[in-house]
């Protein structure tokens, strides 16, 4: 690794930082594609450098969402305890299963996912949700919550918490065996199936990445799988990048980050269907 | 239930602290680490950057002048980076007498130390 490389890799995670932050997703799947596909680097190496550009991404983001008092942070510890487990468990898992077939699903899965968030009627970014709680398992573990950010803009939402751990639960899993995050899978699943306002979403989101992806990079370094040099200049690129995308995030529509999201949603799944 | 924000806003700041404070440490460490190891003209070759030094060797080759300690500094800074987090939001609920949400990041903490044990076996 020459220092032209070197540079390269830092603007390549600074691009990875600003957009991964934006959108509330750690970047992964941009990285693990590009590490993939364009420069030829083994599966397992690519997957595991991805984790620790995306610990350094989440770190960096939530720094800032945190300043923003974006986050919720009670409802992300909760979460958090579900989406690592789901993590560990996803990663036995997926040896059990055809690599190949199960891309090939996911990808049309994250395909149709995304062309919904694109084609969905603009629904205007509401700030205070239904609180009032569902009849029946749709309320499971009702929470209403209310959050001030640093701007003074209030957030009121209610959601059932109870199918929010199942979801985190889900999302360790599946974030585990494609070696992403898994923030383009719990933002638009929050902001659609609960009604999380966006920004609140992105932000909880980011800050449940950082302690899933921070288990699965130590356990990747402990498996030799992580290239340092790599890691360590696109992780660097990543932090600023990340403040970056923190900063613009107050002058993105929340309705635009949803469709950021889904632009994203689809270069995933195009890039699992054709390996 | 409402949770109303002044319960949270002593979390906000350390837990925010506990992040930034990582997060800074870290990528001091990386970059000037990463600056130091191309102006020594990449001492141990070009694939050294990746070298990891075991634990109890690192400061040790840090006041030798190895640049590659001070990169693995940061990596150490960047994974400790989250468990810091978590004890100090366990600390905040606790000064708050927040039982529930104590029990909470204990929890997380216990899960995720089960984790990194169970993977590591």
């Amino acid at each position: 690794m020459d220092w032209v490389a070197v540079v390269a890799f830092v603007v390549f995670g600074l691009a990875v930082g600003a957009y991964g932050t934006l959108i509330g997703a750690g970047g992964g799947f941009i990285v693990v594609p590009v590490l993939v596909l364009g420069l030829g680097w083994p599966h397992q190496q690519a997957v595991a450098t991805s984790l620790f550009v995306v610990t350094a991404n989440a770190a960096s983001g939530s720094a800032s969402y945190l300043r923003q008092k974006r986050v919720d942070i009670r409802t992300g510890l909760q979460f958090a305890a579900a989406t690592i487990p789901g993590a560990v468990i996803g990663s036995y898992l997926v040896q059990l299963l055809s690599g190949r077939v199960f891309n090939i699903i996911f990808g049309i899965v994250l395909v149709i996912v995304s062309s919904y968030l694109m084609l969905r009627p603009g629904k205007p970014e509401s700030h205070n949700a239904s609180t009032a709680r569902p009849e029946g398992l749709r309320g499971w573990g009702w929470t209403v919550r209310h959050i001030v950010d640093a701007r003074g803009q209030a957030f009121d939402y209610g959601f059932p918490k109870g199918w929010g751990i199942l979801l985190s639960f889900g999302v360790g899993f599946m974030s585990s065996i494609l070696g992403i995050g898994g923030g383009i899978i719990h933002v638009p699943a929050l902001v659609t199936l609960f009604d999380f306002p966006a920004h609140v979403a992105t932000a909880t989101s980011h800050f449940v990445l950082v302690f899933s992806t921070a288990t699965g990079t130590i356990v990747q370094l402990f498996n030799g799988n992580v290239r340092l040099g790599e890691a360590i200049s696109m992780s660097v690129g990543a932090v600023i990048g990340a403040q970056i995308g923190g900063e613009l995030s107050h002058r993105v529509k929340g309705q635009w980050i949803v469709r950021g999201l889904a632009a994203a949603l689809t270069l995933v799944g195009i890039r699992l269907i054709i390996g | 239930m409402r949770e109303i924000e002044p319960l949270d806003k002593e979390t906000y700041i350390w837990v925010g602290r506990a992040l930034r404070t990582g997060m800074y440490l870290s990528f001091a460490s990386m970059s000037l680490g990463l600056l130091w190891w191309l102006a020594a003209g990449m001492p141990g070759g070009q694939q050294s950057v990746s070298t990891q030094i075991p634990l109890q060797r690192l400061l040790l080759e840090l006041s030798a002048g190895n640049p590659l300690a001070l990169l693995n500094m940061g990596v150490l800074f960047l994974l400790a980076t989250p468990a810091v987090t978590l004890l100090t939001a366990i600390i905040t609920y606790a000064a708050q007498r927040n039982w529930r949400f104590v029990a909470v990041g204990a929890i997380v903490a216990a899960i995720l130390l089960f984790s990194l044990a169970l993977s590591m076996k």
